[in-house]
């Protein structure tokens, strides 16, 4: 069981550290190194270089020497080292074979190894001591602890920035696996405050930039937080952090040789899969019964307060027939001249008149308003032009 | 005793029958199989065969699939299966204060006549499908041992996890429930089992005594 799942993600961790850090002298993307153990050969290619002294290596002699590594490995490699000028002919000369190797990668490989470990935040410890020093430096003038404030200034933006952006936008996953930039930030943050103290005591004209170096850490603090508070809100009540995203663990059981897969469940014991009726889901199951089980619900009824109300249209024919019987006046017919005269003005009139009509017109009711030819024109009554007609009962 | 080489046996004799139990759910053997490591043994009343589950944990079982947010194991009709298995706990319970493994075994008229009246009215003719249908799918799942043709059923190996608060909720669970007719067997209860004094029954009766120390008991039957 040499490949974990944990082991390939500190892989890809460490390898997105070291992308990070070449990002800035990659000629074009995609031309960065993909496996982590090509720095393990590189630096075996270095280690013999060393060994070999001062007569350098032939490409054969290097490979012999690195023979714990495949050859055409170690031939690559060595083809790309010597393209950057990371090993050169010992003289510049066609047809030389031997070669010599610069000490320069080597310091670069070690400064990627310790950076590989915390993800650059143990050089971010010993940058800000440096920086404590160049600038409690006797020698140290205002114009280096301007830079050097400025220099602290724009890390901890870049670093806050990263994380404020992760909390927001990214998966619980991808903010687990960058969690790194969060980790010792309070020694940081100290470290950081300590220089800006010493620059602020030596030359308090530079407060402007101290200001914006405060205000960098604070945001830097303030990500730290978001983004714990966010690990800790997934974690659920397991608190565990370690907690891997189901779909890791999915992806992970689908793609997996048996072997690897044997290897990891080795040792754990898990029952078949089956549906699961714990003792609470029986309750809750049961209660459901029992209530769709009860009686059905009556529909909800107006409570009976007297006799029912009768409906809109009794209503609305007693109405009617009121109307009627009060222009009728006992009478068994009348005159719509009358009717018309005994309103007074039109707007009564008619409202009158269009009653007389409903009331013609309803089934039930026995009436009937029958229109004649005649009109009565009188100018001095409120309704000057009147068709004649008759309003009067049906005998049924 | 335990030399190196016993101890890898041991080993790979765990992790077949750990195999076995993952893929297939909890497993009947026979009495005389030696112990395995974290299956805890449920032996069936009349001691003919043992039920082998697999322990979790407290707190390592289904909660934890809620916990990250992924989905249980399907079941049709979950909250239908649900209550029948309810219902047959409250009839193949019947000794309350013990453990709920093995308890008795419930008839297909019990489980009929404490549904109706857990529904509050008759029985209607759409409930023996849903009956039937839940107690094979609770067969299937070892959560129920149901003899269709005899319309019988007992309480499935799985039970024997509930933990002494599950089971105190279970109890609440059954004093809910309405009481149910006694049983009617088409069998004869497999609490008395049979009389004969055959020769067999000494070395099968002596696993079952010892079923809690099977190491010793494999010395016992190889006498």
């Amino acid at each position: 069981m040499d490949a974990t799942l944990l082991d390939a993600e500190a892989e890809a961790a460490v390898l997105r550290v070291y992308r990070q850090v070449f990002a800035v002298l990659a000629r074009e993307a995609g031309a960065m190194i993909v496996d982590p153990e090509l720095l393990d050969v590189d630096q075996a290619i270095l280690d013999a270089f060393a060994e070999a002294g001062s007569d350098g290596l032939t490409v054969e002699q290097a490979t012999l020497a690195c023979r714990a590594y495949p050859h055409d490995l170690i031939v690559r490699r060595f083809e790309v080292l010597r393209q950057y000028g990371a090993i050169t002919k010992l003289v510049d000369r066609p047809n030389e074979m031997r070669h010599r190797a610069a000490f320069a990668p080597y310091v670069m490989l070690m400064f990627l190894r310790r950076m590989s470990v915390q993800g650059g935040q143990a050089e971010l410890h010993q940058l800000l001591t440096l920086e404590a020093h160049s600038v409690s430096d006797p020698g140290a003038t205002e114009d280096d602890g301007l830079a050097s404030i400025e220099r602290l200034t724009k890390v901890f933006r870049l670093l806050g920035n990263e994380l404020a952006i992760l909390v927001a936008t990214s998966t619980t996953a991808q903010l687990r696996e960058n969690a790194q930039l969060a980790w010792g930030n309070e020694r940081l943050i100290e470290q950081a405050e300590k220089v800006h103290r010493i620059v602020l005591d030596r030359w308090p004209p530079l407060h402007r930039a101290c200001t914006s170096l405060r205000m960098a850490l604070a945001a830097y603090a303030d990500a730290v937080q978001l983004a714990a508070g966010r690990l800790v809100e997934r974690a659920g009540t397991t608190r565990a952090l370690g907690l891997l995203p189901i779909e890791t663990w999915l992806t992970f059981a689908r793609s997996s040789e048996p072997e690897v897969l044997a290897g990891v469940l080795d040792g754990l014991l898990f029952d078949a899969a089956a549906p699961d009726f714990s003792p609470q889901t029986l309750v809750e199951a049961v209660e459901t019964g029992r209530r769709t089980g009860t009686a059905r619900m009556a529909p909800p009824r107006p409570t009976s307060e007297s006799e029912a109300p009768e409906s809109a249209a009794a209503t609305d024919r007693e109405d009617l027939r009121a109307e009627a019987e009060r222009v009728l006046a006992g009478r068994s017919s009348v005159d719509v001249v009358e009717v018309v005269d005994e309103a007074g003005d039109w707007i009564t009139a008619r409202r009158v008149l269009a009653e007389l009509t409903a009331a013609h017109l309803h089934d039930e009711l026995d009436y009937e308003l029958v229109w004649s030819d005649g009109m009565r024109i009188d100018p001095t009554a409120g309704t000057p032009w009147a068709t004649e007609g008759v309003f009067r009962r049906v005998p049924r | 005793m335990s030399t190196p080489s016993d101890a890898v046996e041991r080993r790979l004799y765990n992790a077949l029958w750990w195999a076995k139990v993952q893929s297939a759910g909890p497993l009947e053997v026979a009495p005389d199989t030696p112990a395995v490591a974290r299956l805890t043994r449920a032996a069936s009343p009349d001691g003919s065969t043992v039920w082998l589950v697999p322990t979790l944990p407290s707190g390592a079982g289904d909660t934890v699939l809620e916990e990250l947010g992924a989905p249980p194991v399907a079941v049709e009709q979950p909250n239908e299966t649900a209550r029948v298995l309810a219902i047959c706990v409250a009839c193949c319970w019947t000794d309350r204060s013990g453990p709920a493994w093995p308890g008795s075994t419930g008839t297909l008229a019990q489980i009929r006549s404490v549904y109706a009246g857990m529904r509050g009215r008759p029985e209607q003719s759409s409930d023996l499908t849903l009956i039937i249908g839940s107690l094979r799918r609770l067969h299937a799942t070892h959560w129920l041992l149901w003899d269709e043709k005899a319309g019988e059923v007992r309480l499935g190996p799985r039970v024997i996890t509930w933990t002494p608060a599950d089971q105190a909720t279970l109890r609440d669970l059954c004093r809910h429930l309405p009481d149910p007719p006694p049983a009617v067997l088409t069998t004869p209860p497999v609490a008395e089992p049979d009389p004969d004094p055959l020769p067999t029954t000494e070395p099968e009766s002596a696993p079952l005594v010892t079923a809690t120390t099977p190491k010793r008991r494999t010395g016992v039957t190889d006498e």
